[in-house]
């Protein structure tokens, strides 16, 4: 299996990448999809050396020991801070583990797994299976099409964009705030302790929803659900169009609000929002194709 | 990011892409935009002069391959390439940097992608609950005008009720007196009508009698006491006199009833011996003045007329008496 030590900034290409796994501690990583050859290109590195090894196209990058080293090994987290960028085919599954390090996925096509301890998360294009899970940090997810799974203790999930099968999320104080399309027959299931739950769903969304809070605020843009106020029992419900996809959130003293979009995109819509000059540099030739390569 | 390649630098990547193996200026360009990941994408018209320029120099020559130009480097370019090899080193740091900045650009875009949209959500769930608020607001305010209004026509209509009603009962009140003076009035009109009628009734009565008398038929009615075990009635005059006296005697008790209820005030213990005496004294009258003078031409049977009508007056008082009462 060949495997290297990376002890300072470098670059190393691959043949072959079907599979990625990352377990990092501290400092930023950044998984993009490529249609170059697979690399990765480590740019800072304090601590201990890294390792990265390719197991006939598994491609691994870590510490020699276990990233957890002991049960205080959190406590220092800035000691092993690195930067490290991998680029990967589109349909290449990611797994990343990292503690306080924030994690950065684009462009990728077959799904990721990402658990962080209080790293902020970032997805951009994202497909397939999506899971994300920390405890402190915020997911932030661009354009997620397919399923995704969040799990937090105080982080808060934001989702602009995409066309969802699933959207199943937990968090006790974490916020989930989504902006999105429901797949047909696609489910969302959010539940909270005390995080506010804000949901916008095109106008001619079909789902049958319900709305749940304890002690929060239950409010819908959307005409057709029966809204309850009772004492410690606020909920809305009912069916949004043909109601053949499923809506529903259940919190404990957090807001619900479910907000009303008319049929245009997130993205495309949205003139406030300043053009990267990623995206801007790249607007005279050939968009639909860098569009492709940046995710 | 701007300036992806600093002067000189994407003549000298050229040559290391066509050094790698020979290329036409589309793969060149593609090969470009993925090496910075999209971030740069040169145009058709930025490589192309380029390459003629670097044909110019002598470092490339190309080749038509299938109506295509494909470019392959020199010796004369290799030699350009080794001589700038440090500078070439530099250019691959500066591009990993920049695989860095793509990094940074994405998440700074989809965390400002993702601010807006938390700001407009919020926005718009105040916005939302602010038109709740306003509308819960708007309905109380109504309401409570609407109950001011209500109120205050309640009041109003209470006060003209309360008027009305006054007035109303003021009238009703004048008029009960008016019907109780009009009341009292045509009692009294109506006793001194019936006592009239009662004495212009005796005079006929009187009248009637001496005329029976006089015709003589007092006879056959002398008996008119056994009329229960007759066969038959002693005919229709007979009838019809009875009758009328029966009409008599009964509208007098109801007048004299009628008197002594409307005069209900005046009535007392002592007006009963009064009106007994007067009635004694009417019976007597009666049967002296008008029954009388049938005894002495009359059948046997004339004896007995006082005892058989003897009751009559005793009891006609008795039963004025006891009307009051009831």
């Amino acid at each position: 299996m060949p495997s290297w030590t990376v002890d300072g900034p470098t670059s190393l290409d691959f043949d072959e990448v079907t599979a990625v796994n990352v377990q990092l501690v501290a400092g930023t990583v950044a998984v993009l999809a490529t249609d170059d050859r697979p690399s990765v290109v480590v740019t800072e590195l304090g601590g201990r050396p890294l390792v990265v090894s390719n197991d006939g196209g598994a491609l691994t990058v870590g510490y020699e020991s276990p990233v957890l080293d002991g049960l205080l090994g959190f406590l220092k987290p800035r000691r092993d801070a690195v930067a490290v960028t991998i680029t990967v085919p589109a349909d290449c599954p990611v797994r990343l583990g990292v503690l306080s390090a924030s994690a950065i996925l684009s462009g990728l096509r077959a799904g990721a797994s990402v658990k962080g301890m209080s790293g902020d998360i970032t997805l951009d294009g994202v497909a397939g299976e999506v899971t994300a899970e920390t405890m402190s940090g915020e997911v932030a997810a661009c354009d997620i099409d397919g399923t995704i799974r969040f799990k937090s203790m105080s982080g808060g999930l934001t989702l602009a964009g995409g066309t969802l099968d699933r959207l199943e999320a937990n968090s006790m104080t974490g916020h989930v705030t989504a902006d999105v399309t429901l797949a047909p027959s696609g489910g969302v299931h959010v539940s909270t302790m005390s995080g506010d739950v804000t949901l916008r769903l095109p106008a001619d969304s079909d789902a049958k929803v319900r709305l749940h809070s304890t002690s929060g605020a239950v409010r819908s843009e959307f005409d057709s659900l029966r809204t309850v106020m009772a004492p410690a029992a606020h909920a809305a419900s009912g069916n949004v169009g043909a109601g053949t996809g499923c809506v529903s959130v259940t919190t404990v003293s957090g807001s619900v609000t479910l907000l009303r979009r008319g049929a245009v995109n997130f993205r495309g819509d949205d003139p406030a929002r300043p053009p990267g000059p990623a995206r801007s540099e790249g607007k005279g030739t050939g968009e639909a194709e860098m569009e492709s390569k940046t995710r | 990011m701007t300036p992806v390649f600093r002067h000189g630098r994407l003549r000298l990547y050229l040559l290391r892409l066509l050094d790698e193996e020979p290329r036409h200026g589309y793969e060149v360009i593609r090969l470009l935009r993925d090496r910075f990941m999209g971030v740069y994408a040169p145009s058709p018209g930025t490589i192309y002069p380029r390459l003629a320029r670097l044909e110019e120099e002598g470092l490339v020559t190309h080749d038509e391959e299938n109506g295509r130009k494909v470019y392959r480097i020199t010796e004369a370019g290799r030699a350009e390439l080794r001589s700038r090899g440090a500078e070439l080193d530099e250019l691959e740091a500066e591009l990993s940097a920049s695989v860095s900045d793509i990094v940074r650009e994405v998440r700074e875009d989809v965390r400002d992608t993702v601010r807006s949209l938390r700001e407009e959500l919020t926005r718009a769930a105040r916005d939302m609950r602010r038109t709740e608020k306003d509308a819960a607001r708007e309905a109380r305010k109504e309401t409570g005008r609407e109950a001011r209004e209500i109120g205050k026509e309640a009041g109003r209509e209470a006060r003209e009720a309360g008027k009305e009603t006054g007035r109303e009962a003021r009238e009703a009140a004048a008029a009960a007196r008016e019907q109780a003076r009009q009341a009292k009035d045509a009692a009294w009109a109506q006793a001194k009508q019936a006592r009239d009628e009662a004495f212009s009734r005796a005079q006929r009565l009187r009248e009637d009698a001496a005329h029976l008398h006089d015709a003589g038929n007092w006879g056959e009615r002398g008996r008119w006491t056994e009329w229960t075990s007759r066969a038959a009635w002693p005919g229709s005059h007979d009838m019809s006199a009875l009758r009328d006296l029966e009409r008599l005697a009964r509208d007098f008790v109801a007048d004299l009833r009628g008197v002594a209820w409307d005069s209900g005030a005046l009535l007392g213990s002592e007006v009963i011996p009064t009106l007994r005496d007067i009635l004694e004294d009417t019976l007597n009258r009666i049967r002296t003045e008008v029954l009388a003078p049938h005894t002495p031409g009359g059948t046997p049977d004339a004896s007995d007329t006082p005892d058989t009508s003897a009751p009559t007056p005793t009891q006609a008082p008795s039963d004025s008496s006891e009307s009051p009462d009831a």
